[in-house]
């Protein structure tokens, strides 16, 4: 068989036969990556059962269970088991649990999970291909249908949150509500400025914002910020530490921001994402208009032209030598859903751009849009449909910030962002 | 690469790449030892489908060391010569990690290594004077997807007035440390060489490319280089950075375009194995027969660097080495574009600078994407290997896939760092192989 070369021999086939992979592997796998997102959800879901007690504790194990249920159910009738899929359900739930306030009914964290599993995960595309987050996807849809228990929507309703005292055994529905002028801060509804009562009801921060910026707030003409903080807002260290009312995962801003930095620490969390989103919204609270009141009037319909015009650059707003316009804004990031969606929603991996000049775009977009909504918008949610919108775009932005090829011509937007 | 990243002076002209494990500690330090017992070889009479070689011997023939066993059938093909002196037992085939199963002479060495008298040309400058060293360029340094004799090179580098020549002793790969110790032990003669070869190849610049961890290498080289015209480079070996047309771009900002060789720029990329081999054919005027081998991976008792003839069967290398268990898998190269070899009919060849066996392949069970986007931020080409994961033949992809699929280099790093643990590179290098399968069963036909 002198020099006898087969046909196939020598061919690229025989490489194909043989090349069989990388054969070392760095370790990282799915499984780190979900841990840690379950931790980081979990470090939030703590923070709310312990400011809201076992009602709050109630809302997620139902939202999980329903949401690991749902996806068995779905996987036996889709007769196709899909590895990660329960851990991801699992995720589901907990932060859809974490969108809920915890006075809902059982049935509402319940349904909600189903229709993140069912509808948000399995009918719009599947496991690792769907465009919207599901928990989001349901969080929005809930509101249109139970829209009288998430009863965030309209002015003057009060929420209730645990007194000192009775953090994770007090009760929620023996609340006594507050009226928002007599309100002084979680510490005073202790400190004998209230008979000692186990919870109390008082109006969400991000709602009386709301109203002031609409200029349906009665404030003091020439110094509005200041009456805003003094009679209106509780104290801003009770907004970071979540002792307000809300969302049980929103409410708690150092939790939030420990659960990022760990998820950013381990790699699985862009720090692009929750950064440029807050700085973003900061930076359009700081520059978009309020409406000027006019006066102490309490002109509930007042058009701006009415009352006093549009007030530009409130985040450089000084009284009395106080920087005031800086607490407005720092009370626009720490109240609210902005750092829960900047945190744990808007970063999970399924739904956001591949590369980090991607996270840029996508975090900015919801940042901006969730100001504006929060400003000037009428629905609740206002961080929730900014994510939903950016996630449409997904796509877009992975076709526009696409890395140039070795080689290849560099694009004008290559040159520009000097890549 | 905007002005702002220039003031600051960070320089990016790659973008990705990782740095791998090391695990060079086992080897870094080991001198390369012979490995001359006198088990029989089975030599390759051809070193590449490319390069059609004439056997000249038959059964019952002694041959000394550096005679010829197969004459160059056309004239860019190279002759192949005997490792050793011996008896020629049988024309068979052997197993090579490239190519497969290849047509081989089976030598039994005599045990005394007697050389033929040198006969060479008394001077190396021109091109063809190179074609008697019996050296063959891997893939990648002139054409993308074969191997080229020495001299094709070189005559090649002439014809396109190269200006530059990169020697590379980057091992950005875990295990690989042969460069290094042939760097260390042959620092002389490869500067020599390196400068023998750039007057062959009428280059104006000869450049030596060493990582920057390995300080004291670099200035052993440097005390040798000065006054020499060969300049050595420090460089990060974040993998694939030795990958030529990426050595050329980030050491001369050159970038080659998809499937271009590195010569259609002007550089001529080198490994330090050839420069070794070009070494010896310097000073004594003896052929290639035998290469560096670093033999390692934690299923090997005792890492070692070897000197290997060619030809001896990779089951010797790792009996030398001792494997404690059986190794779940035996490859030629680094860890992450090796080639897995069966151990017993593979046998060492000119592009075989590792043999490394590991006790376990990692458990991988692949999920749907996670888009975490990290294959996108490590690929060095810019490509999105996940965008291609789904391709599975290469006549259904669109035009726009079928350029990132060329793009693509094999570094295996999609692979490596997938947390879903999906097979990137396998699926690029599947849909990559198709039409080389097309075109050579048309070859055949």
């Amino acid at each position: 068989m002198t020099g006898n070369v087969g046909p196939m021999m020598g061919s690229p086939a025989r490489m194909a036969h043989f090349r069989v992979r990388p054969v070392i592997h760095s370790g990282q796998s799915h499984r780190q990556i979900m841990t840690s997102w379950l931790l980081a959800a979990s470090l939030a879901a703590c923070a709310g059962v312990i400011l809201f007690g076992r009602d709050a504790l109630a809302v997620i194990l139902v939202s999980v269970i329903s949401a690991v249920l749902s996806e068995w159910i779905m996987a036996l009738a889709a007769e196709r088991r899909v590895k990660g899929g329960a851990t991801h359900a699992v995720l589901t739930g907990l932060l859809l649990a974490l969108t809920l306030p915890p006075t809902v009914p059982w049935f509402v964290p319940a349904i909600g999970s189903v229709v993140a599993i069912v509808l948000g995960k399995w009918m719009l595309g599947g496991f690792g291909h769907f465009l919207w987050q599901p928990a989001v996807v349901a969080r929005v849809l809930l509101h249109f249908v139970f829209g009288q228990y998430l009863a965030f929507g309209a002015p003057n309703v009060h929420a209730p949150v645990l007194a000192p005292g009775y953090l994770l055994i007090g009760d929620l529905s023996a609340a006594e509500t507050i009226p928002t002028g007599h309100y002084h801060g979680w510490h005073w509804a202790h400190a004998g400025g209230a008979r000692r009562i186990e919870a109390f009801a008082v109006e969400r921060p991000v709602q009386i914002l709301r109203r002031f910026v609409e200029g349906k707030l009665p404030v003091d003409r020439d110094l509005p910020f200041t009456t805003l903080f003094r009679d209106y807002l509780p104290p801003w260290a009770d907004t970071v530490l979540g002792t307000v009312p809300g969302g049980l995962g929103e409410t708690s801003a150092i939790a939030l921001i420990v659960a990022g930095l760990y998820l950013i620490y381990n790699g699985h969390l862009r720090w692009q994402g929750p950064v440029l989103m807050l700085v973003s919204a900061a930076v359009l609270a700081a520059i978009l208009p309020i409406v000027a009141t006019s006066g102490m009037s309490t002109a509930l319909d007042s058009h701006p032209s009415a009352a006093g015009g549009w007030r530009w650059f409130p985040g450089l707003a000084v009284e009395d030598g106080r920087a005031v316009g800086l607490l407005y804004v720092v009370y626009h990031l720490t109240s609210g859903q902005l750092l829960l969606a900047a945190f744990l929603l808007a970063g999970d991996m399924f739904a956001t751009p591949l590369t980090a000049r991607g996270h840029v775009i996508f975090a900015c977009g919801v940042g901006g849009l969730s100001m504006l909504m929060r400003l000037y918008g009428v629905l609740e949610g206002e961080c929730y449909w900014p994510i939903l919108a950016m996630n449409t775009c997904v796509p877009w932005i992975d076709r526009l910030t696409r890395r140039r090829r070795f080689g290849s011509r560099p694009t004008p937007w290559h040159k520009a962002t000097g890549l | 690469m905007s002005l702002f990243l220039k003031l600051i002076g960070i320089r990016r002209p790659i973008a990705g790449g990782i740095y791998l494990p090391d695990e060079k500690a086992a080897t870094a330090r080991m001198p390369i030892a012979d490995l001359s017992d006198d088990g029989p070889l089975h030599v390759p009479t051809q070193r590449a489908p490319d390069l059609p070689t004439k056997p000249v011997v038959s059964p019952g023939d002694t041959l000394l060391a550096g005679q010829a066993l197969a004459d160059p059938a056309d004239p860019k093909s190279l002759p192949v010569y005997a490792p050793t002196s011996g008896l020629v037992v049988a024309l068979d085939r052997c197993w090579t990690a490239a190519h497969g199963f290849m047509p081989a002479v089976t030598l039994v060495p005599d045990g005394r290594d007697t050389w033929m008298p040198a006969e060479r040309s008394t001077t190396l400058d021109e091109p063809e004077d190179w074609q008697a060293s019996g050296i063959v360029v891997p893939p990648y340094s002139v054409a993308s997807s074969r191997s080229e004799a020495l001299h094709v090179v070189l005559r090649c580098a002439r014809e396109v007035a190269a200006t530059d020549l990169i020697v590379s002793a980057l091992e950005t790969e875990p295990y690989l440390t042969g460069d290094l110790r042939t760097v260390i032990e042959k620092a002389e003669n490869l500067l020599e060489a390196t400068l023998s070869l750039s007057k062959a190849a009428g280059v104006r610049n000869a450049w030596l490319v060493v990582a920057d961890r390995h300080r004291h290498a670099i200035r052993t080289l440097r005390a040798i280089a000065r006054g020499s015209s060969v300049r050595i480079v420090e460089m990060s070996d974040k993998h694939p950075l030795g990958y030529p047309s990426l050595l050329a771009a980030k050491l001369l900002r050159r970038e080659t375009a998809p499937g271009q060789s590195t010569l259609e720029i002007g550089v001529l990329v080198l490994p330090v194995a050839a420069v070794r081999a070009a070494a010896d054919f310097l000073r004594t005027g003896r052929p290639q027969v035998a290469r560096v081998v670093t033999v390692s991976g934690d299923a090997v008792e005792q890492p070692a660097n070897l000197f290997v003839r060619f030809g001896t069967p990779i089951s010797r290398l790792l009996d030398y080495g001792g494997v404690r268990h059986s190794p779940a898998v035996v490859l030629v190269g680094g860890p992450l574009t090796g080639v897995t070899v069966p151990p017993d009919v593979a046998v060492v060849t000119p592009d075989c600078c590792a043999v490394i066996a590991l006790r376990a392949l990692p458990r991988l069970d692949p999920i749907p994407c996670v888009r975490c986007g990290w294959c996108v931020d490590d690929c060095p080409v810019g490509i999105n290997p996940v965008s291609l994961v789904q391709l599975e033949r290469w006549d259904r992809c669109t035009e726009a896939e079928k350029a990132e699929l060329n793009s693509c280099i094999n570094c295996g790093i999609c692979t490596y760092v997938c947390p879903a643990h999906l097979p990137l590179a396998e699926t690029i290098a599947q849909c990559r192989i198709q039409p080389a399968m097309i075109e050579s069963r048309a070859a055949v036909a």
